[in-house]
């Protein structure tokens, strides 16, 4: 599994495993941020290797 | 950071939105008085205004929260009542109160979309909202951009826990939050959850440690993309 993908799973499965209302619901917005940082991630390192590799910009 | 919430709703007691609300504020920031919740009706049922009492208040916070629902496109009476009592003669009065942040947060019986001209409501809730930004702009207050709420009855379990989040950072986090920010945020949050066993507790530990990582990783890859951006040429 790749880390992003366990960080969104683990997240989730502590605030499944959480009684107190807050935590669970912090920890469950935390797995969907850590999703949406995973995708950032992503695209900032796609739109990296395209700048780096624009010729016209060589 | 101290936030003052002051709750202008005639009956908070029969109301799930700020029930749930003040069920939502972080127990730490409250008990540091990090966090006031001051609730109007009370208040004022109470003693009546005390126009020391609450400047001293206000003197005390560093953001202010107008919290209630709209009712005919404006707060409930006793915020009028509260505003007209507390800030009486010349605004040159209130110079010692110029820095501060207001913020509100407002629920709505009507969703969101239904702001917009040629929706049902016509007109936008920046339009509507504009008395409270005049207000701030008076008395040298920053204006943040509202917390709406909308129809409240119908969240979903998931958009319930995504509110009692966005609520927290309202008062508590420097505002307008980056993304990165906001994640710096939920990681200082995770270290406040009491965990019941050392599995759950280890486990918890090496999430946040990822979750540094990866905005650690974010926050370099955004630094080289703007160097790049700023090098480049037309």
């Amino acid at each position: 599994m790749a880390t992003e993908d366990w960080l969104t799973t683990t997240l989730t499965e502590l605030a499944q495993q959480n009684s107190a209302y807050q935590s669970r619901a912090l920890l469950q917005q935390t797995a969907v941020y850590a999703a949406e940082l995973a995708r950032r991630i992503e695209q900032s390192e796609g739109e990296l290797d395209g700048r780096i590799w624009n010729h016209e910009q060589w | 950071m101290q936030t003052l919430i002051l709750v202008a709703h005639p009956e908070i007691d029969n109301s799930p939105t700020q029930q749930f609300l003040q069920a939502s504020l972080p127990q730490s920031a409250v008990n540091d008085d990090q966090l006031i919740w001051h609730d109007l009706t009370a208040a004022f049922a109470k003693n009546g205004w005390s126009r020391e009492t609450e400047l001293t208040l206000l003197e005390q916070a560093d953001r202010i929260i107008w919290q209630f629902p709209l009712y005919w496109y404006s707060a409930p009476a006793i915020l009028k009542q509260w505003q007209e009592a507390i800030f009486t003669g010349e605004v040159s009065q209130y110079e010692f109160l110029a820095g501060k942040e207001l913020g509100l947060v407002v629920s709505l019986g009507e969703k969101l979309a239904s702001y917009q001209a040629g929706a049902r409501e016509q007109f936008t809730l920046s339009e509507i909202l504009r008395p409270y930004q005049a207000f701030a702009q008076k008395l040298g207050w920053r204006y943040l951009a509202p917390l709406m709420i909308e129809q409240f009855s119908y969240l979903t379990d998931s958009a319930k826990q995504k509110l009692l989040v966005d609520y927290q950072q309202y008062l508590t986090l420097k505002q307008p939050a980056s993304f990165a920010q906001r994640g710096q945020w939920l990681l200082a949050q995770l270290q406040q959850i009491a965990s019941v066993d050392s599995t759950t507790k280890s486990t918890l530990a090496l999430a946040q440690e990822q979750l540094a990582d990866q905005l650690a990783d974010y926050q370099d890859l955004q630094t080289q993309l703007q160097e790049i951006r700023r090098g480049e040429h037309d």
